[in-house]
Order: structure tokens, then sequence, then C-alpha cells
């Protein structure tokens, strides 16, 4: 059978015209040019995050440039020195009170105002207490590098109290990723943070002039590190499809949880609240379903630790039928906490620093 | 090794460079064979035997059949050869689903069978449908045998579409097999233009939508109705451009090898009733089972209620065929119910209209919605929580949202508009979309057998601009996982 021939289109819709081979390649240079212009300024809107440097903390959010995010969400952020969320860092007179998280406080997802960093200090400001609330979280922290942190923090903010967030994650597996700043028993069997520097491409430095230029480079590298780590999860291939052939995901040792709230309290010389976000199940909000939350809420009992569990604010989320996690662009009580949440765990903090206040805080 | 992951783009840049050269087209049938095996055994090695002893089984058959004079003979070479090719679909998809519903039965009776759990090779109910209708075709003189085993194989095993279709007939391919295959300018174009329209509809599209179904499925009792109608919706556009996606890739990839594949789908969700719907949608499978069950069990000849029993025996069969479930059976009997309806209502009123054509369309869509969501389910429980909550209005739930489902709903939308202006007619599309398409740099091609597609162009700046965005799009937004495709556990 022949190959199908193409049935030729409407009278005066011929695509064909004629045109010099340089002329038809600087047309396609054209239209190229101006896709790249075009996407360039559409991803502005949607992912704008240009990354500085800081000496003690590494990558940061580029101090003064805001920071736009569509991914997950819709947050527009600014950033300040050593990474802390804010248009600008108030005076070290003023005593603030420190939050260290990963990206659940940092929250590129959510506007400034929605944060739960800005909204306890509009609620303590409500309550008369004039006291600023630094958000230095960073994706991909871990406890470790709240620990190894916790001097320099301390230097630079001399804050009068740090709020700690941690997920059961934190506790469970990634404190322990030996690729990263992570918990190590010593020799003398002692808990202790191996600092691991974030190895960099030799490229690195070629390339960040231009990845601060162009949003479409920069998340277009950050594209491509996805798609090569999904490809790395694909099955191998002869199995692809046996469920069977699947290896069994390596088992663990337990982690030396209570250990690790332990360093973390005592780095921050006990003047820490430890902010805990479990998941959320709608069928069972009470119920506690990990390990790490289990010991968590032992170890504040036992050494009477300042301690909020979001958790409380479960059964009215569960009661409006909501979830603190999740947004419409993404999967409903899945990702990062939306500005429910956010305002929740506000408010839970705000109790629990007010109750604090007279105590420990002033 | 499935299509929209990088592993695949690698397998078919070697494949084309390896048919690329002026070799003798024996050879390069055979290297087509060989890589149709690799790519098979890339899923599971273990079940390539299986395929190959099915497709020598039913070559041997079609070689006797066309052999012999004698009616018997040929009718007894014809029955091993659907014993061979149901029996092995029978065996492996079906025996579980057997056992355990007879095993329901015998509990009260204290007898219960052990049930062996087998793992369903991949693509079984689309080859063997594609070996049976070889011989059958045979059989009613309708088509020649194919000239040698490993020309047969190559038919069989053709790894565009070994696992989920398009059902390429022997009448369809054999023909084409004389043609000099390999890549060419023009079929790279082609093809690679067909399969970034598949791939965007399967990662751009189907994937942003399980995203949005997977979990409303997994736990309905937990929404709103309003959060289940649009669940619903959400697997309605997935299960669309998720197979019409992979369809579209593997007629892209034998379009870049040389070979034209049929078309599969045809703006379903435009059909103004349901028999239109079936004339739309898996048109491989809705054909093959009129050719081939439909019209052997009489059809429509011997009257009317022998019409809807034909009806529904095949509808109910043809949701069995999907899957060894009850769900499944449902769908198809809930299509073989409508089609009766409609087959009914026409023969009682001639060929007058009840609704207007907006209307109808609408209507038809929310049947094929809500029967939906028992293909979707993934048990009898999850059905008839889905379908009762949906019908209650006032039941609470979480409310969610989700912006994808717009603008994907959107996006298919816009896509069935300018593929119905195509499809207008068979001869020429309609010139105004031809010239708007032209302006955007598209190039509208057509071939017999695959109907009209569209072509992106780099001729001109504004072709340039479209599929840079469109790349570009399709790169900063698809998830990146790759996730299988639905029709891969048929």
């Amino acid at each position: 059978m022949p190959e199908s021939a193409t049935t030729p289109l409407p009278p005066g819709t011929s695509s064909h015209r004629s045109r010099t081979p340089l002329r038809r390649a600087a047309a396609v240079a054209l239209g190229v040019a101006l896709a790249l212009g075009c996407v360039e300024l559409g991803m502005r809107q949607v992912y704008w995050l240009l990354s500085g440097r800081d000496p003690d903390f590494g990558a940061i959010p580029r101090p003064g440039n805001p920071v736009h995010w569509w991914r997950e969400g819709h947050g527009t952020s600014h950033w300040t020195e050593h990474g802390i969320r804010r248009e600008s860092l108030p005076g070290k007179e003023s005593r603030p009170i420190l939050a260290v998280g990963d990206s659940f406080t940092e929250a590129f997802n959510v506007d400034d105002d929605d944060v739960f960093t800005q909204r306890l200090e509009a609620l303590l400001a409500d309550g008369g207490i004039a006291v600023p609330v630094l958000n230095a979280g960073r994706s991909g922290l871990s406890p470790a590098d709240y620990v190894a942190n916790a001097q320099r923090h301390r230097e630079l903010f001399a804050p009068r109290w740090t709020v700690l967030q941690i997920r059961p994650s934190d506790l469970e597996t990634e404190g322990f990723e030996a690729a990263e700043t992570h918990f190590s028993r010593s020799a003398a069997g002692v808990l202790e943070v191996v600092l691991v520097k974030p190895q960099l491409s030799r490229f690195n430095p070629l390339l960040l002039p231009f990845r601060s230029a162009s949003t479409l480079l920069n998340y277009g590298i950050v594209r491509g590190r996805e798609y090569r780590a999904a490809m790395a999860n694909e099955p191998p291939l002869f199995r692809a499809g046996s469920a069977q052939h699947r290896a069994p995901p390596p088992t663990r040792e337990p982690q030396p949880m209570a250990e690790v709230l332990e360093l973390l309290t005592r780095s921050w010389d006990n003047r820490v609240t430890l902010l805990f976000l479990p998941d959320f199940d709608l069928r069972a909000p009470q119920l506690v379903s990990s390990d790490a939350e289990r010991i968590f809420a032992a170890q504040c009992a036992e050494h009477g630790w300042s301690c909020v569990n979001l958790r409380d604010a479960f059964p009215a989320f569960a009661a409006r039928f909501e979830s603190p996690y999740g947004f419409p662009n993404s999967e409903w009580n899945q990702g990062h906490m939306n500005e429910a949440g956010h305002a929740a765990t506000a408010e839970l903090l705000h109790d629990e620093v007010a109750r604090r206040l007279p105590r420990d805080l002033l | 090794m499935i299509f929209s992951s990088p592993r695949f783009f690698i397998f078919l840049v070697v494949v084309l460079l390896l048919l690329a050269p002026r070799f003798r087209l024996r050879l390069k049938l055979d290297l087509l064979l060989f890589a149709s095996c690799l790519f098979y055994a890339a899923w599971d090695w273990r079940y390539l035997g299986l395929l190959l002893f099915v497709s020598a089984a039913n070559y041997e058959c079609g070689k006797r059949i066309h052999a012999s004079d004698d009616a018997r003979t040929r009718k007894r070479w014809l029955l091993a050869s659907v014993a061979v090719s149901l029996g092995t679909l029978g065996y492996f998809k079906y025996t579980g689903f057997f056992l355990d519903n007879l095993n329901a039965l015998l509990t009260s009776f204290g007898v219960t069978i052990p049930v062996v759990s087998m793992l369903l090779p991949a693509g079984i109910s689309f080859y063997t449908f594609k070996t049976m209708s070889y011989t059958i075709d045979i059989y009613r003189r309708e088509l020649v045998p194919s000239r040698s085993l490993m020309s047969y194989s190559t038919f069989v095993t053709f790894f565009p579409e070994l696992i989920a279709g398009p059902i390429v007939r022997a009448s369809v391919f054999l023909p084409q097999m004389e043609r000099v295959i390999g890549p060419t300018r023009d079929r790279l174009r082609v093809g690679a233009s067909i399969f970034l329209l598949g791939l965007t509809k399967k990662l751009g599209i189907a994937d942003r939508m399980a995203g949005v179904a997977d979990p409303i499925f997994a736990a309905p009792e937990l929404y709103a109705p309003i959060t289940l109608w649009m669940g619903a919706l959400a697997y309605t556009i997935q299960i669309y451009c998720d197979f019409s996606g992979y369809s579209d890739m593997a007629v892209g990839v034998s379009k870049m090898i040389g070979y034209d594949l049929p078309r599969n789908f045809r703006m379903p969700y435009l059909s103004v009733n349901v028999a239109e719907f079936w004339r739309r949608w898996h048109i491989t499978l809705s054909t093959w089972l009129r050719d081939y069950l439909y019209i052997p069990l009489g059809g429509n000849r011997d009257g009317r209620a022998r019409t809807y029993w034909n009806l529904m025996l095949t509808m109910l069969l043809g949701g069995l065929w999907h899957g060894a479930s009850w769900n499944f059976v449902l769908w198809g009997g809930l299509h073989g119910v409508a089609l009766a309806l409609h087959r009914a209502l026409k023969e009682a009123t001639g060929e007058r209209k009840f609704l207007p054509a907006p209307l109808a369309i609408a209507v038809t869509f929310v049947f094929v919605l809500l029967c939906w969501v028992p293909f979707r389910s993934p048990d009898w429980a999850t059905t008839t929580t889905m379908l009762s909550r949906m019908l209650q209005p006032g039941a609470a739930g979480v409310l969610f949202i989700p912006y994808a489902l717009l603008w994907c709903g959107a996006l298919l939308g816009i896509g069935h508009a300018i593929g119905a202006a195509l499809d207008a007619s068979v001869v020429r599309p309609s010139p105004t979309v031809a010239r708007w398409l032209e302006r955007l740099g598209f190039e509208l091609r057509h071939d017999t057998i695959s109907g009209w597609y569209v072509v992106f162009g780099m001729r001109t700046a504004l072709g340039a601009f479209v599929l840079t965005v469109w790349v570009l799009g399709l790169y900063f937004f698809a998830p990146t996982g790759t996730s299988p495709f639905i029709y891969f556990q048929f």
C-alpha cells in the first residue's frame, strides 16, 4: 500500500509560500526569540525566585527581590538579609521572636500578611505586645540544620524566644539524610550534628548571573532536576510492569527522636516553642498517627517544654470540612499549609506565647 | 517503558537510527520485530514467550484456514485459533474474577477454592483481538495470510500500539508492510507533531486531572456533592486525554517509522446520543465489537427483541473486556441499556430530533460522565457512595474547586471545537478554521487511515513562536512523575 497522500488545503491557504532559506531562518529565529521573551515575562508571575548567597546560611532568596510563587498556592513574599522574610530587619534592640523551620515556615505559597509569623506579630500587637516576629524558614532544612544554625541565629538576632517548626518526617527521616547536614552519633555515643556543605556543580558559578537574569533558565534548571529525580524513581528496565519485582523500601533503624528534641531545645537554651505540624485526616482529626508525634507529645509533657501542636486545631477544621493543607491549584490536604492553616497556627502560637510571656519572654 | 517516560525517548531514537539506513526491507522488519520484543520485555520479559506463542499459533491457524477448501477443516482451525486467543485472555484475565465469584457462591457450603493471583500480561486484551480478527478475516476470505511468521509477528508485536491499541486489523496493517520504512524528514515532522499533541494530552491534561480525580475517588464519603461531580468530570477529561493521548502518540511513532494507524477518537464528548458516542470513542474497539461480535450474533437482522439483546450482550462483553470486575460489567450494561433505548426511540419516532443539539450533547455528556463513575471506582462500595452522594445536593462534605479542572476543561473544549470544525467535512475541513490554523503556523494533513491531523510548522515566525511556547509550556507545567496510561491495565 503506498503511503497516504496529503490532501491539499483549500485554495489560498497554502503554507508553502516561497521564501529564501535565509529569510525563513530569520523568521524562525524571530518567532523563537519572541516566544522566549513572552514565556519569560509570563513565568515571572508564576515563578520568580532570585537566589542570593549568605555566608552563614547558603542559598537564600536575594534580599530586596520579591518572590512570586504560583506553583502551589499563590504568594508574593519579600526577603531581606540572612534569609529573613520581611521588607527590612528591625533593630537589634527589639529582641524579636525568631521562627525557624523549613518550607512550611518559609511559605512561598501565601502572601506576606498570611504567613503565620506575620499573623502572630499582628495578634501580639493587638494585645499590646510590640515584638517583631522574624521568619527564618528555608526549604529543605531539617532539625539538624536548626541545631547547626542556632549559634549564628542567636548572634545575629538575639531572639528573646524562638519557634522551631517540626514535621513528622523531620524526626523520622529528614534529619538523618547523610547527603545533607544530619544527626549522627559520635564514638562516645553522643548525638551530634554533622555539617554537610551543599555540593554545587562546576557550572553553578558560571550560570548564576544568567539564572539571576532569567527565570526561564532558573526554573528550567529546577524543572530539569525534578524530571531527573522522577526518572530515578522509575522502575528499572525489564521490571517495569511487575509490582512484585520492586525492591521493598529499606528498613530503617528507629531514630533517636527524643534525643533530637532534647538537642534542639538545648541548643536554643530552652527558650523555644516547638511547633509540630502533623498530617491531617478529616475522618480522624484527633488520631495521632505517627511515632514522631507520640514521642513529641511525651517529651513535651515530661520536660514541660513549650509545645504547640497544630492537631489542636484539627477538630475545628474537620467540623468545617476544611484542611490546613493544600491549595486550589494543587491538591486538597496535600503539600504546604494554606492561609487557613497559617491562621490557625498563628492563633495557637499566640495563645502559647501569651501564656508563657510573663514567665519566660520578658 | 511508557511513551511519556524519558527512557522511551532514548529507545525511540535508537530504533529510528537503526531504521534510517537503506537496509533491505526484510532486515528492517526484523529489526522492528526485535525492537518490539525488547519494548515488551522491558515491561516483563516472562510474558514475551506468551506473546510470541499466541502469534505463532494464530499464524499457523490462519495459514491452514487459507490452505483448505473444506468448510469443516476451515472451521476447526478457526475454532482452534479463537480458543488459543480467548483461552489465553480468559486464563490470565478472568480466572481470578471467576474463582472469586465462585467462592462467594460456595462460601455458604463451606467450600473455598484457592485463588492464585496472576500478573496480567501487558496488552493481552489488545493483541488477542488483533490475532482473532486476523484469522476470522482469513476465514471470511477477506484477507490473505501474511507471507511469513516473521512478518506476522512484526504486525502482532508492533510496539507503538502493542500495549493499548489502537486495535489495528491485519487488513489495514499487512499491506503497509510492503512499503519502505524508516524515518524521513517529512515522516519525522508529521510523526513528532502528532506525538507532541498526544504528549500534551497525557502530561498536560490527563496527569493533572488524575491529581484531581484520584483523591476524590479514594474517599468519596468526605466530599460535598459538587466536589464529587468535579471528581467525576476530572476523570471524564482524564480518561479521554489519557487514552486518546496514548493513541496519538502511537499514531505519531508509527508515522515516524512509516506506518499509518487508524484513528481511535473523534471528539467523543460532542456526541448528540450514545450511539454516536460509540462511533467516536475507542473507534477501533467499537468497530471490532460490531464486526466480530454484534453482527455475527445477528445484529439487527432478527427482530427488535433480538437486536436489543445483541446490543446489550455486546456492551456487557465490551465492559468485561475492559477488566474482570462487576464495575466494568455495570458500565457496559448502562451503555447497552442506553443504546437499546436510543434505538427503540429512533424506531418509534423516526429521525425526529427531540432536543436541540447543544442540549442533546449536554445530556449525552452527563450520561457518559455518570457511567465513568463505576468504570473508575476501585470497588462496588465506592461506586454506590459516589453515585448516591452525587445525587444528594444537600450532603455535607469538603468543598474543593481545583483550578486545574477549569483550564483543562477549557483546553478540552477548544480541542474538541477545533477537531469538530476540521471534521465537519470528510473531504476538506472548514476553510475558515484551516486558514486560522495556518496563520498560527500549523499545517493540515490528511490520510485515508488516520484522517485529518494538525502538524506544527517551523517555517514562519508565528509557527516557531507557537511551537516554542507549546514545548516550553509543557516542560514547565507537566507533572514530573510518569504515571502509567489507564488502558495499560486492560
